[in-house]
């Protein structure tokens, strides 16, 4: 499992351009679903999946949670992001599920089972 | 090795056409991956782990066709996820087939016989059904996370060869492989009798649960060379020598990160099937806008320094059996002899 503490629940600052290009990749990294905070006030809520930096008006594109297809929004609109949704490639399961079959294997194994 | 010859030839008259009009990048494989969603949470796989919203979405038939076109491929591998929980793979494996692209459906086989008898799909030389195998059961149940998957993969394997369909196995092999039973594995599958055998060491994805299992380079060379020393003649393997040569430690191949592009719901993978770095939106913005020289070992690139993957160097192997005589002589001495 990785070691790297889970982004699940930061609500960073974002102050200027440097720092939202920053913030930006760690939701592109982020298994989970993020708040995108717009500059009209509005919220969208999905996944992050893509961010592209190299062009004249660098952009994002989610899958909002509500509605189907990908929607593209632009980093110059975004004032904030918020890591609100639970992440998904955290916790240790396979660890989880090795100790879980060491114990079964134990109690199937065990005078009386 | 056991690529029927009407593979073969597709493949290398494709090849050899892409290098007679002077294009230097072009893609072998197509990885489609339909959908996110799947049945098993395997310990070493980055692939599903999304939001149940994103899990729950999925391409259409026409959007498969359309980069499938797109790419140009010969060949279409379709992972995923599960493909068999795609609910149009039989509509989709029946036009692609109709196509002539030659089809490898790389399933758990869970619900293998379940799909077979419901009749959605019919034998052909160009489907066949890769079935994910990481061992014999012991080894492939702990690899997949749980407990009597590998008798359901082989009930499935069996009911799809009483069927009349092609099937091969695809394998993927961690730092605690053992050689020997990897042998016992070949012998086991070869007498099940599926048409032969894909192998490539894993990948340490930053998203999988198990990061402590993902083979170093210099371990998987000791593997496999131990493991492929003198391979029984029974063995077959439905992949190029060279590339298992290369794992072996006796080839020196860089990757070529576009031989098998991806995609997905999210567009084209940049740059190949392992990394995610980013999304283009056609296959051209894709190959013209990735920047292909920070990728590969000589790159320096910390990725992909231990990577020795199937889906970035089997592209390079094939690529060296039509670039030079010696690179076709090994091929050929490879498949007539059995040895690598």
């Amino acid at each position: 499992m990785t070691d790297e503490k889970s982004l699940e629940g930061w609500a960073p600052e974002i102050p200027d351009a440097a720092t939202l290009a920053e913030v930006v990749d760690r939701a592109f990294d982020y298994r989970g679903d993020v708040t995108v905070m717009l500059d009209d006030g509005r919220e969208l809520v999905g996944y992050l999946f893509n961010r592209t930096r190299d062009v004249v008006e660098p952009f994002v594109q989610m899958f909002e949670r509500e509605n189907a297809g990908p929607s593209r929004v632009p980093y110059a609109r975004i004032r904030a992001i918020r890591f609100t949704g639970r992440d998904t490639a955290a916790g240790n399961s396979y660890a989880a599920w090795l100790r879980s079959r060491e114990a079964a294997k134990a109690a199937s194994s065990s005078p009386g089972a | 090795m056991s690529v029927p010859l009407s593979q073969m030839w597709t493949v290398a008259t494709y090849v050899l056409g892409q290098k007679l009009r002077g294009h230097t990048r072009y893609p072998l494989v197509l990885m489609l991956e339909p959908l996110f969603r799947c049945n098993l949470a395997c310990a070493g796989c980055g692939k599903i782990q999304y939001p149940g919203h994103v899990l729950r979405k999925h391409l259409t038939v026409e959007q498969c066709l359309a980069a499938v076109e797109e790419c140009g491929a010969p060949m279409v591998s379709i992972p995923g996820g599960e493909p068999l929980m795609y609910p149009e793979i039989g509509p989709l494996v029946k036009a692609l087939v109709a196509r002539r692209k030659y089809v490898y459906l790389c399933t758990n086989a869970i619900l293998l016989k379940e799909k077979l008898q419901a009749g959605l799909f019919t034998p052909s030389k160009y489907l066949s059904f890769s079935v994910h195998m990481d061992g014999l059961r012991e080894e492939h149940d702990e690899a997949v996370c749980r407990d009597g998957v590998f008798d359901q993969a082989v009930e499935g394997i069996k009911e799809a060869l009483r069927r009349g369909f092609r099937v091969t196995t695809n394998t993927t092999l961690f730092d605690n492989a053992s050689p020997i039973r990897m042998q016992m594995f070949f012998d086991e599958m070869m007498d099940l009798g599926v048409e032969g055998m894909m192998l490539s060491p894993g990948y340490s994805y930053s998203k999988a649960p198990d990061q402590e299992h993902f083979l170093r380079r210099q371990k998987t060379n000791e593997l496999f060379a131990k493991m492929l020393a003198n391979p029984k003649k029974r063995w077959k393997f439905n992949q190029s020598p060279l590339f298992l040569q290369f794992l072996m430690g006796k080839q020196d191949f860089e990757c070529t990160p576009w031989g098998n592009p991806t995609y997905n719901l999210f567009g084209w993978q940049r740059p190949c099937y392992l990394l995610q770095e980013g999304y283009a939106t056609t296959f051209k913005e894709l190959m013209q806008t990735t920047r292909w020289e920070e990728y590969g070992r000589k790159s320096g690139n910390e990725k992909c320094q231990d990577c020795m993957v199937h889906c970035g160097h089997e592209p390079t192997a094939v690529n060296h059996t039509f670039s030079s005589w010696r690179g076709f002589r090994d091929t050929v001495a490879a498949t007539v002899t059995g040895r690598l």
